[in-house]
């Protein structure tokens, strides 16, 4: 073992960028980013709540992007400070970002419902775990969600 | 023999040819092949006895006691608690009185049934359930294997747990303080041995989750005891008094059995490790919130498809139907007070905290950690991505793993060895080859 102080550790650990593209009503390979995302996060031993959190918001912005979204990715910068999720997609975007957010608020198609999503949880349950949250939408354009989860 | 083993399984060097069927059978990636032999991860290991299964060259052995009368001789009274999955075990149906007795006659001073424990456990649970005092939804604790997959994958689910003993732990605590009354002994003179199918059930026994000390003593397994008891069924009288638990409380070891027992308003069941992995992986995620009740069984078909069984278990999950409907479809008033007033008194309960072994993280170091992730995906470039196991590991994902730990290394894969021979020896020739006193000579290769 080295003896580096902790400032020095973190300038020399380098930040991970983990980066999936996202087909819009895949199915068959929805959840797939956010279950890698999640495995790295426990190689790293991030605590499981924190674990938990990041892997909750992961899934859902992924899931958004396969129900509304056209196309997108999903990305993760993850340092020993904090996650940081970001969702970007090509999709209709958000007309009314506030009504969006309240739970139990769907526009996804019945047959999307059908199969048991789009229950209107995504957004809330998205920042039920986020310590920072902001939607960047235009309609017709897309939407980018970022989320920020704190290690502390 | 050494008893100071943390898990219920071991390799015979001898019989294992390093085939890898296990380590690709391993749910929670716990075996490696080291030169040439199986090698168990032990903080990894949640005992469900996937290789025990799975091994062609029966190399995986479960650790369980020999029916010696050694170890019984050690104990004043003896008693064996008998698994409900013993009864289905003999291709018809044979009241349970017989198989009982049967087993009293092999050199046991009393039999008892698992399933007065699960009949118990029916009464408290149900109690629980209408408390609301637990967070939805409530895992069953019946499985053992179950309980470490949790500490070792989904610490987060620990609090989901149900906070009550598994059936086999209540019973035997039942008989113990019944035949210590009854015989006027001290408790710790009475010798209790589980008949069990299970190989978690039978580590629980010597490194319990939750409590203390298990309140049983050693375990023998079905399959040791088959053939004795087979041979004395058609012989022996069927003895009702000793099987006085409930049909529903017999169909606990059955997938499914549990909540048809408890009828919970609301429950998911699954059985198999693949499955439950996926279950559980949803309940993580939070998608079971609205969910009273989570019955998860290790092995396919429940208890009834345990690695130490000779039936088979579809089979068995027949025989089981059909005896559970010969039973008593509920047990009386007078025992669900008893069983009620133990619950209130805290007589369920597990009596320590059930801590998370989150499985290993790259380093304990966050920072280096991260360092080390950047690794694994650079090493992962430079490996098929064919899962092939003949490292070892049971995937390329998981040697990268190991290779940035420090545990195994870049050529342990077939693939890369034979590149880096195939590189060298090119090297190697094409020295030769500029070697201008062999192409004088005019014994240049590969021309």
């Amino acid at each position: 073992m080295d003896k580096k102080g902790p400032k020095e550790q973190l300038t020399t650990s380098k930040d991970i960028n983990l980066q999936y593209a996202i087909k819009g009503l895949d199915l068959l390979a929805a959840g797939e980013a956010s279950s890698n995302i999640k495995h790295t996060l426990q190689l790293i031993g991030f605590s499981p709540a924190i674990i938990r959190k990041a892997a909750i918001a992961a899934y859902e912005a992924e899931m958004n992007i396969v129900i509304h979204g056209r196309q997108g990715f999903l990305k993760a910068v993850i340092n020993p400070k904090r996650i940081e999720l970001i969702a970007e997609d090509t999709g209709p975007g958000i007309h009314d970002i506030d009504l969006a957010m309240t739970e139990g608020y769907s526009t996804a198609p019945d047959y999307i419902r059908e199969m048991g999503f789009g229950a209107g949880m995504g957004l809330p349950n998205i920042k039920n775990c986020a310590d920072e949250l902001t939607i960047d939408s235009s309609v017709g354009k897309g939407t980018i969600l970022r989320i920020i989860i704190n290690n502390y | 023999m050494n008893r100071n083993y943390l898990f219920s399984n071991t390799v015979d060097a001898q019989k294992c040819k390093g085939c890898t069927n296990c380590v690709k059978n391993c749910p929670t990636e716990a075996i490696r092949v080291k030169k040439g032999t199986a090698t168990t991860i032990e903080e990894r290991c949640i005992n469900c006895g996937n290789c025990i299964r799975t091994c062609p060259y029966h190399a995986k052995i479960a650790i369980t006691d020999p029916l010696d009368l050694e170890r019984l001789r050690e104990f004043k009274y003896t008693v064996a608690l008998c698994s409900s999955v013993l009864y289905s075990q003999f291709h018809r149906l044979i009241p349970p009185g017989i198989i009982l007795n049967a087993v009293k006659s092999l050199g046991f001073d009393d039999v008892y049934q698992e399933a007065v424990g699960a009949d118990a456990v029916s009464v408290a649970t149900w109690e629980l359930l209408n408390s609301k005092e637990n967070k939805k939804p409530i895992i069953s604790t019946s499985c053992p294997a179950i309980i470490k997959l949790i500490q070792v994958r989904f610490p987060t689910l620990l609090e989901n747990l149900s906070p009550l003993l598994p059936p086999v732990e209540i019973a035997a605590k039942l008989v113990r303080e019944k035949i210590s009354k009854k015989q006027n002994l001290p408790p710790d003179e009475i010798g209790i041995f589980l008949i069990t199918p299970c190989v978690a059930k039978a580590s629980a026994i010597k490194h319990p989750v939750g409590i203390t000390k298990s309140n049983i003593d050693g375990a023998i397994s079905v399959i040791r005891l088959y053939n004795q008891i087979h041979s004395l069924v058609s012989t022996t009288p069927d003895d009702k008094s000793l099987a006085s638990a409930s049909g529903p409380a017999v169909g606990w070891v059955r997938s499914g059995g549990e909540t048809a027992a408890l009828n919970p308003p609301n429950y998911v069941v699954a059985d198999g490790m693949s499955n439950v992995l996926k279950l559980l992986e949803e309940a993580d995620m939070r998608h079971f919130d609205d969910v009273d009740y989570i019955e998860c069984h290790s092995c396919h078909g429940g208890c009834l498809g345990g690695p130490l069984t000779i039936e088979n278990s579809f089979v068995a999950r027949i025989l089981n139907r059909k005896l559970v409907r010969t039973l008593p479809a509920a047990i009386t008033e007078k025992e669900k007070t008893f069983y009620k007033k133990h619950y209130l008194e805290g007589y369920f309960y597990f009596d320590k905290e059930i801590k998370a072994h989150p499985m290993m993280p790259l380093d304990h170091d966050i920072a280096k950690a991260i360092q080390l992730v950047s690794k694994v995906d650079e090493i992962l470039k430079d490996l098929p991505g064919l899962d092939c196991a003949s490292c070892g590991c049971p995937s390329c994902r998981a040697l990268a793993e190991d290779i940035a730990r420090g545990s195994a290394a870049l050529t342990d894969c077939i693939f890369v060895l034979l590149r880096t021979i195939r590189d060298s020896a090119q090297e190697t020739m094409s020295l030769i080859q500029k070697d201008h006193r062999i192409s004088k000579n005019g014994k240049e290769p590969n021309k």
